[in-house]
């Protein structure tokens, strides 16, 4: 793995990970002895077919899921992100710090709330982590005006969601993500549903944002071209690391 | 945990357009304020009624304070002790009274009454009295042995008014079982109402000296009657006063003084009452029919807080992508939890509101809306109709706005909102964020569709 751009970020140690869902009286398989290894910095695309467990992983890493098996640990060099996390074996209280503090979720589409405008999707992850205090409100709005001006969406802060565009909404997903400044972002299929030039846009929103900071990127995609642009690549094929 | 985030939060889930779901929490909010309003209405009325009532009682029958003779006292010894009464710190008058009971009859019929024996000076120095006793006909005067002064409702039964000649009959007992019956005549000099039908089918006042002459020592209640400057600072569970219910702290410190001292002047012959030991069996009736109301209405409330809960529930369906979305961007389960709880809570609080100024208003104006009521039943049967039959009631109901129990009333409906929104709550928390992915993106309406402009 190579392509280390700072010390923000945040390292990723995935061992022997093995999950599997039931499947009527049987289990399916999804994900078997998955071991790989990310640098605080680093940046992946994890690629395969359709089915090859690559979400899978993506949400086993995010924490939404547990693994039947193996270790997932996130640590960092920066003492202000806190201890390892051994993310599959956290409580319900140690996920959701590190969900809202360490991770930063994308995914294929934007799930953004309809009732809230652009500005409002963006500051609720960190309104809900805040102490409420209004200075400490205004410094999140701030925040958010300033990612969703850098993703380009300046002038969209009042917009709902349904008022915008597919690449709009993706790319405020993406602010979303971004707004707690976690060290490690997790996106999976981030333009899958966009066409190509508002796929490039997202592209470049993440690419820029991601290396203004140096996270960690870990990005599921069927797209080459945009896995090649993350420097290295794990492929899944039938849940097991082909390549890495 | 950020309270503003969840308070937010749960601001927007409440007002989110969605197909039905905003109608259903109108209706939850509609819910509670309709059960509060019968509850605030109930509860201002009956305080009206029932601190109404009271003061009449305690203005015009048992006095403030009652020293009550064990057996029948010298008059002159009365007469004198008065004075000294009157010379206490907080008391605003002494008045004797003797009371019996008799028939007065006219040549049109008879009715059985409770004699009054009381002297002029009660009429003319109790402003209370005569402020709560209206002089319907000819006026309030007792200075002449035969004169005597009639309740509207007798003075009707009889059909007699000012000039009208009466006989009293009454009862002295001779031993044996025998009695000893005696006719007393009496001129009409006057016909008053104490605005409550049940006293002014009862009361007639006659002359102090005519009443120690006609009422036999037998039968007769002597009593000294004692007026103070604040009667409902006295120990009473009637009047809520003040924020706190109990007053102010100073007037009720001198007002027991003042009953202390007043005892003391009384010897071993003589009971001393206040105004709420004096007739404690009706209070206690009245706050107990009070308090079955207010459970009763209560119970509606509890209806009505049900349906917050299902209210709550199908929100909680509804949202529950993005409950799950909120959950994968690090909102804990116990936000999401006090979420639906503080939704719970604004449901309450906004119904609670409205219900209570709604039914505010409305007790203030029960008067107008129960003869409204009446007029609108008369009109529709033909025939006269008191909702509130005035031989039992207060033929107007004295409201005055306590808002003491209008927030405890409030606050009922908080609490039970709250604890209503707990199984939503619970459920909500449940949903795990994995969801999001289970479910899959593009099928959801809740997440923005199509693109408007």
């Amino acid at each position: 793995m190579n392509d280390s751009t700072g010390n923000e970020g945040m390292s990723l140690h995935v061992t022997e990970v093995s999950k599997s869902f039931p499947n009527g009286t049987r289990r399916l398989q999804v994900l078997q002895d998955i071991e790989f290894e990310l640098q605080a910095g680093q940046r992946v695309a994890i690629t395969g077919e359709s089915g090859s467990g690559k979400s899978t992983l993506l949400s086993l890493i995010a924490g939404l899921d547990t693994p039947d098996r193996g270790s997932i640990r996130v640590g960092s060099s920066a003492p202000a992100h806190g201890p390892v996390h051994d993310v599959a074996h956290m409580d319900d209280d140690g996920l959701t710090h590190y969900r809202s503090r360490v991770v930063g979720l994308m995914f294929q589409f934007h799930y953004l709330l309809q009732d809230f405008t652009a500005l409002e999707n963006v500051m609720l992850p960190a309104l809900m982590i805040s102490s409420g205090k209004r200075e400490v409100r205004r410094e999140i709005a701030h925040r958010a005006e300033q990612l969703l001006d850098s993703a380009g969406l300046g002038d969209r802060l009042s917009h709902m969601p349904a008022q915008l565009s597919g690449g709009e909404r993706q790319r405020v997903a993406l602010a979303r993500a971004l707004v707690n400044d976690p060290p490690l972002i997790l996106a999976d299929e981030p333009t899958g549903n966009l066409d190509d030039r508002n796929s490039r846009m997202v592209e470049d929103t993440l690419f820029s944002l991601v290396a203004d900071r140096g996270r960690t990127l870990v990005l599921v995609t069927h797209n080459r071209e945009l896995a090649a642009r993350t420097g290295a690549v794990l492929e899944l094929e039938a849940g097991c690391l082909t390549r890495v | 945990m950020s309270h503003p985030g969840v308070a937010f939060l749960a601001a927007r889930f409440l007002g989110a357009r969605r197909r039905g779901g905003r109608g259903r929490l109108i209706g939850a909010i509609v819910g509670v304020a309709l059960s509060v309003v019968p509850l605030v209405v109930v509860q201002q009325v009956a305080e009206g009624m029932i601190g109404g009532i009271a003061e009449r009682f305690i203005e015009t029958g048992s006095y403030h304070l009652q020293a009550v003779a064990r057996q029948a006292p010298d008059p002159d010894a009365v007469a004198s002790t008065l004075p000294r009464i009157e010379a206490i710190s907080g008391v605003t008058g002494a008045y004797a009274e003797r009371r019996g009971f008799g028939l007065l009859y006219s040549e049109e019929g008879r009715s059985g009454v409770s004699i009054r024996g009381v002297s002029q000076k009660w009429w003319r120095d109790d402003a209370r009295v005569r402020q709560l006793m209206e002089v319907s006909a000819g006026e309030f005067d007792l200075t002449r042995p035969e004169q005597i002064v009639v309740g509207a409702e007798i003075a009707t039964r009889l059909q007699v008014g000012p000039g009208d000649a009466v006989r009293m009959l009454t009862v002295r007992p001779v031993g044996e079982g025998r009695v000893l019956p005696r006719v007393s005549r009496f001129t009409v000099a006057g016909v008053v109402s104490s605005g409550y039908r049940d006293l002014d089918r009862l009361w007639v006042f006659v002359p102090l000296t005519r009443a120690q002459r006609i009422i036999p020592d037998e039968t007769a209640t002597d009593l000294v009657g004692v007026k103070v400057d604040y009667p409902q600072a006295l120990p009473n569970p009637l009047f809520n006063r003040g924020l706190t219910g109990l007053g102010r702290w100073d007037e009720r410190d001198a007002m027991l003084a003042a009953a202390e001292e007043v005892v003391s002047i009384f010897d071993a012959g003589w009971l001393v009452y206040d105004w709420y030991s004096a007739e404690r069996g009706r209070y206690v009736s009245f706050l107990t029919s009070r308090n079955l109301l207010t459970v009763v209405m209560a119970m509606i409330v509890l209806v009505a807080v049900v349906n917050i809960s299902s209210a709550l529930v199908l929100l909680v369906v509804e949202k529950e992508q993005e409950i799950a979305i909120l959950r994968a961007t690090g909102v804990g389960s116990r936000d999401v939890a006090l979420t639906f709880v503080v939704a719970g809570f604004f449901i309450g609080v906004t119904g609670a509101a409205l219900g209570a100024v709604v039914g505010l208003l409305a007790a203030i104006n029960i008067n107008e809306i129960l003869r409204a009521i009446e007029a609108v039943l008369s009109g529709v049967t033909g025939q006269a109709i008191d909702v509130f039959n005035p031989e039992f009631y207060l033929s107007t109901i004295p409201v005055e706005v306590q808002f003491l129990p209008a927030m405890g009333s409030v606050f009922l409906v908080l609490l039970l909102s709250v604890t209503a929104a707990i199984i939503p709550a619970r459920r909500a928390a449940r949903i795990p964020p994995d969801r999001i992915l289970r479910r899959g993106g593009g099928s959801s309406r809740a997440l923005g569709g199509q693109r408007r402009a």
